[in-house]
C-alpha cells in the first residue's frame, strides 16, 4: 500500500474530535494560520475601536503574527546551516 | 464632592462571570452584542480548532494538569471536553485500549487507541490553550467595559452614518407632516 493511500485510508477511519487529525504528523506546520487567526480575531475584537474594521485588522495582524514567525525560521534556517558552519571549529 | 472629570473604570465582576460561563457573554448581556460575538468567535475558532487537531484528549484536566490551568479559562467547555476524554476515551466506550510501550520495570500503562501523540496532541494541546488566554483577556475587557459602549463610539463611517441616519428621519417626518 503506497503512503497517500494509506493516509486516504486514515481519513476516512477519522471520528473528528475525538481522534486526533491523520494527516497533522504530516503538515502540523500549517497549524499556525488557524492559530494565528484565532488569537487575531480575539485580540481584535477587544482592540479595535470601530468594529467595522474588525476584519480588516484580524488579516492584517494574521499575516504580521504568520510573517513573523516564518522570519524567525527563515532567520534560523540560515544561522545554522549558513553561519554557523562557516565559524571556525575551535 | 465626587469628580465628574474621573476617568476610574468601574470593574463588573457579573460581566466577568458571564465572560467565563461562556466566551463573549460577558460583552453581550451588557449590550456590545457585536464585540461579544466577534469575541466568541476567535475564542470557540481556537477551542474547537484544537479539539477537531487534537481530538478531545488534548483536553486532559489530570495528565496534563498546569495546562488544563490555561484551558479552564475557556469556562465550563473545558470542563465538558475534560469530562468527555474520561468518560469516552480513558473508559474505552469509543475505542479499544492498548498497552503502551514502557521501560523495563515500569509499570503498565493503558491507553485508547484515540489518544493523541506527537503534533496532533501539542497542537491541539497549545490551541486550546491559547483559547483558554484569550477569553481570559475577554473576561478582563468585559469586566471593565462600559455597557453599550460600542453605540457611542464616534469614529470612521459608520459614526457618520449614524449621524446621518437622524437627519435622514426628521427629512422623511417632517415630509409626512
Amino acid at each position: 500500500m503506497t503512503q497517500s493511500a494509506a493516509h486516504l485510508m486514515s481519513t476516512l477511519a477519522w471520528t473528528p474530535f475525538l481522534q486526533p487529525a491523520p494527516l497533522v504528523q504530516v503538515w502540523w506546520w500549517l497549524l499556525v494560520l488557524p492559530m494565528a487567526l484565532g488569537v487575531a480575531m480575539s485580540y481584535k475584537s477587544i482592540r479595535t475601536h470601530d468594529l467595522a474594521r474588525w476584519p480588516r485588522d484580524v488579516a492584517w495582524m494574521t499575516t504580521q503574527i504568520v510573517g513573523v514567525i516564518v522570519g524567525i525560521a527563515v532567520g534560523l534556517y540560515l544561522l545554522v546551516l549558513v553561519v554557523l558552519p562557516l565559524l571556525p571549529a575551535e | 464632592m465626587p469628580d465628574s472629570s474621573s476617568t476610574e473604570t468601574a470593574f463588573r465582576p457579573l460581566g466577568a462571570l458571564l465572560g467565563w460561563i461562556f466566551p463573549g457573554l460577558g460583552h453581550i448581556v451588557a449590550g456590545n452584542t457585536r464585540r461579544g460575538v466577534y469575541a466568541m468567535t476567535g475564542v470557540l475558532f481556537l477551542f474547537l480548532s484544537g479539539v477537531l487537531v487534537g481530538g478531545v484528549d488534548c483536553v486532559d484536566r489530570t495528565e496534563d494538569r498546569l495546562w488544563f490551568v490555561g484551558q479552564a479559562g475557556c469556562g465550563p467547555i473545558a470542563f465538558v471536553a475534560s469530562f468527555v476524554n474520561d468518560s469516552q476515551l480513558k473508559s474505552g466506550s469509543a475505542a479499544p485500549m492498548i498497552e503502551m510501550a514502557a521501560p523495563p520495570g515500569a509499570p503498565k500503562v493503558i491507553a485508547s487507541t484515540f489518544k493523541g501523540v506527537a503534533h496532533a496532541n501539542e497542537f491541539g494541546t497549545l490551541l486550546v490553550f491559547l483559547a483558554g488566554l484569550m477569553n481570559i483577556c475577554v473576561i478582563l475587557d468585559a469586566a471593565v467595559r462600559e455597557p453599550k459602549s460600542d453605540e457611542v463610539i464616534g469614529s470612521g463611517r459608520r459614526s457618520e452614518d449614524a449621524r446621518a441616519k437622524p437627519a435622514a428621519n426628521s427629512i422623511s417626518v417632517g415630509g409626512a407632516q
